[in-house]
C-alpha cells in the first residue's frame, strides 16, 4: 500500500443526504426530498432508469449543481454550500471530460497545479498515480491519442491524484464495448478495495451493480426505491 | 490581344514608382495599423463577450445576444453619416444630455457659458479602428465554439478548483485558437479593404490607407488620363500583405470555421 492509499483511506467519509432536494425550473422537482447515509469506505451503487435524476444526484454531492433544499454532510461537515474544491470529493464524468489540449501528466496534474503544490512534488504525485493506473508510458500523451480505456483511466487519475475521501462516478464505463467493459469493471473493484474511498458509482447497468457494489440504491424518478 | 498574362517589361520600374512617387508605402502602414488594430480588438471584444454571455447567467443575457445581430444588419456602411457625426465629436452624447437634463442652462447662468465639450477622432488611427471594431460577428463565432463544447468540461474544471479565470486561461483560451486565427484573418482582411470609412475619416493622404490611396492615384479633373500602369502596378503591391496573410493563415481559417475540433 502506498502513501496515496493511505490518505485516501484516512479522508474517506460517510455521506449523508438529509431532505436533498433538487427543481431545476422551480416547479417540477426532479428529486423530492430524500434521505440516505451512504457509509464510509463504501462502495455504493446507484441504479436506475435514464432521466431518473442519477447524474443530478451525483453533481449535488460534488458541488457543480447546487441543491434546492436539504443538507449534505461528509462526515460531520457540511458541504452543501461548499465549492467543488473545498469538499474534498471527486468525479469522474460519464464522456471523461479530459481536457483535450493538454498531455495526460498535465491533465492528471491540473488541479494539484489550481492548488498551488509545487512542481517537485506534484510531479512526484501523478507519477505514482500513473503507476498504479498503469498510465505511466502514456504520460506525454494527448487524450485524442489513446484509446477509450486509456481515458477512462486518466479521468479516474485525475480524480484520484488529490486523495479525495469521496470518490463519485457517473456512467463510467458506458462508452466502452463489452469487453472493455468487462475488464475496467474488475480494475474498479481492484481499486476500491486498495485505496478504500467512499465510492458512489451511477450505472443503468444490473449486472454493473451487482457485480461491484457493497450496497445498491434503487432510484426510480428520483425516489429511493430500495435501499 | 486580350488579357496579359505575365507582367510587362515595365512593371518593376511602375513598382519602384510606386515607392518612390506616391505616398502609397506610408498609406499601407496605416493600413496595416488599422487592420492589426481591428482585428485585434475585435479578437479580444469578441472572445470576452461569449465568454460572458455562454458561461454566465447573465441576466438579460438573450435581450443582449439579440441586439448583437443588429451590428451586422446594420453594417458601418449605413451609418457612416451618424457614425462621422459621433467621430468629429465623441463627447457630444454628453453634450447632449447636458442640454436635455438641463444642466447646461444651469452652468450657463453660473459660470456665464453653457459647457461643450469637444474631443474629435477624425484623421487618427484610433479614428479609424474604432468604428469598424464594433462588430459582432466574433461573438457569435465565438458563442456557437463554446456552446458546442462539452458542459462537462466546465464542471471538471470546476472539480479541479479553476475559477472562472484560471478556466479562461488554461482551458478556453488554448482551445479556442482555431477560432482566433480565423476571426483575426477575416477581421484583417475587413479591416485591410475598408474604403468608405476610411474615405471619409481621413482628410490628409498620410493618414489615408492603402486602398483609399490606391483609388485617389486616378485623378479626378476630367479629361485627364490616369496612369493606369501605376495604378496596377499599386493594386499588386498593396494586395500582397492580404495575400500573403491568407496563405499563411489559411489552414487556421478552415478549422476555426468549421468549429469541430477532433
Ligand atoms: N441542467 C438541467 N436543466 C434542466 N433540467 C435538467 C438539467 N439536467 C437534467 N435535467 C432534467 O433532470 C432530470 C434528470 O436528469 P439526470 O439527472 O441527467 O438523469 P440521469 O442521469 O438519471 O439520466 C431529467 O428529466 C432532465 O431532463
Ligand atoms: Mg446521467
Amino acid at each position: 500500500m502506498n502513501a496515496i492509499d493511505t490518505a485516501i483511506r484516512e479522508a474517506a467519509s460517510a455521506i449523508m443526504l438529509d431532505k436533498v432536494s433538487k427543481s431545476y425550473d422551480g416547479t417540477t422537482e426532479v428529486i423530492p426530498p430524500l434521505d440516505a447515509e451512504l457509509r464510509a469506505g463504501e462502495f455504493t451503487v446507484v441504479l436506475g432508469p435514464s432521466g431518473c435524476g442519477k447524474s443530478t444526484l451525483m453533481q449535488m454531492i460534488a458541488g457543480p449543481e447546487r441543491v434546492s433544499g436539504g443538507t449534505i454532510s461528509f462526515g460531520t461537515r457540511q458541504v452543501q454550500d461548499l465549492e467543488p474544491k473545498q469538499r474534498g470529493c471527486a468525479m469522474v464524468f460519464q464522456n471523461y471530460a479530459l481536457y483535450p489540449h493538454m498531455s495526460v501528466f498535465d491533465n492528471i496534474a491540473y488541479s494539484l497545479k489550481v492548488a498551488g503544490m509545487p512542481k517537485p512534488e506534484r510531479v512526484e504525485r501523478v507519477e505514482a498515480v500513473a503507476k498504479m493506473l498503469g498510465l505511466f508510458d502514456l504520460l506525454a500523451r494527448k487524450p485524442g491519442q489513446l484509446s477509450g480505456g486509456q481515458r477512462q483511466r486518466v479521468a479516474i487519475g485525475r480524480a484520484i491524484v488529490r486523495e479525495p475521501g469521496v470518490l463519485l462516478f457517473d456512467e463510467p464505463l458506458s462508452n466502452l464495448d463489452a469487453q472493455l467493459r468487462h475488464d475496467m469493471r474488475m480494475e474498479l473493484a481492484e481499486l476500491h478495495r486498495r485505496i478504500g474511498a467512499t465510492t458512489v458509482f451511477v450505472t443503468h447497468d444490473r449486472v454493473e451493480a451487482m457485480t461491484l457494489a457493497d450496497r445498491i440504491l434503487i432510484l426510480n424518478k428520483g425516489r429511493i426505491e430500495q435501499f | 490581344m486580350g488579357l496579359a498574362r505575365y507582367p510587362g517589361d515595365q512593371f518593376l520600374t511602375n513598382v519602384v514608382r510606386i515607392f518612390s512617387e506616391t505616398l502609397i508605402p506610408q498609406q499601407m502602414a496605416n493600413s496595416l495599423v488599422v487592420a492589426v488594430g481591428d482585428a485585434l480588438v475585435t479578437c479580444v471584444l469578441s472572445f470576452i463577450s461569449a465568454y460572458a454571455l455562454v458561461f454566465f447567467p447573465v441576466r438579460w443575457g438573450s435581450v443582449v445576444f439579440a441586439l448583437i445581430p443588429a451590428t451586422i444588419m446594420l453594417p458601418l456602411d449605413i451609418r457612416v453619416i451618424t457614425t462621422y457625426q459621433v467621430a468629429s465629436n465623441v463627447l457630444s452624447p454628453i453634450n447632449a444630455l447636458l442640454d436635455i437634463t438641463g444642466v447646461n442652462g444651469l452652468i450657463a447662468q453660473v459660470f456665464g457659458a453653457p459647457v461643450m465639450l469637444e474631443w474629435s477622432v477624425l484623421n487618427t488611427h484610433f479614428g479609424l479602428i474604432a468604428p469598424l471594431v464594433a462588430h459582432g460577428t466574433g461573438t457569435f463565432l465565438f458563442r456557437q465554439f463554446f456552446l458546442v463544447l462539452p458542459r462537462d468540461l466546465v464542471k471538471a474544471a470546476r472539480m479541479d478548483g479553476a475559477g472562472p479565470i484560471r478556466f479562461l486561461f488554461d482551458i478556453l483560451l488554448p482551445l479556442s485558437r482555431p477560432s482566433f486565427a480565423a476571426l483575426f484573418v477575416l477581421t484583417f482582411l475587413g479591416g485591410w479593404t475598408q474604403y468608405l470609412w476610411p474615405l471619409v475619416a481621413s482628410s490628409t493622404p498620410n493618414m489615408q490607407t492603402a486602398v483609399v490611396g490606391l483609388a485617389r492615384l486616378a485623378p479626378d479633373t476630367e479629361g485627364v488620363m490616369p496612369d493606369f500602369p501605376l495604378i496596377m502596378a499599386g493594386a499588386v503591391v498593396v494586395s500582397i500583405i492580404p495575400l500573403v496573410m491568407i496563405a499563411v493563415l489559411q489552414r487556421y481559417l478552415v478549422r476555426g470555421l468549421v468549429l469541430s475540433e477532433k
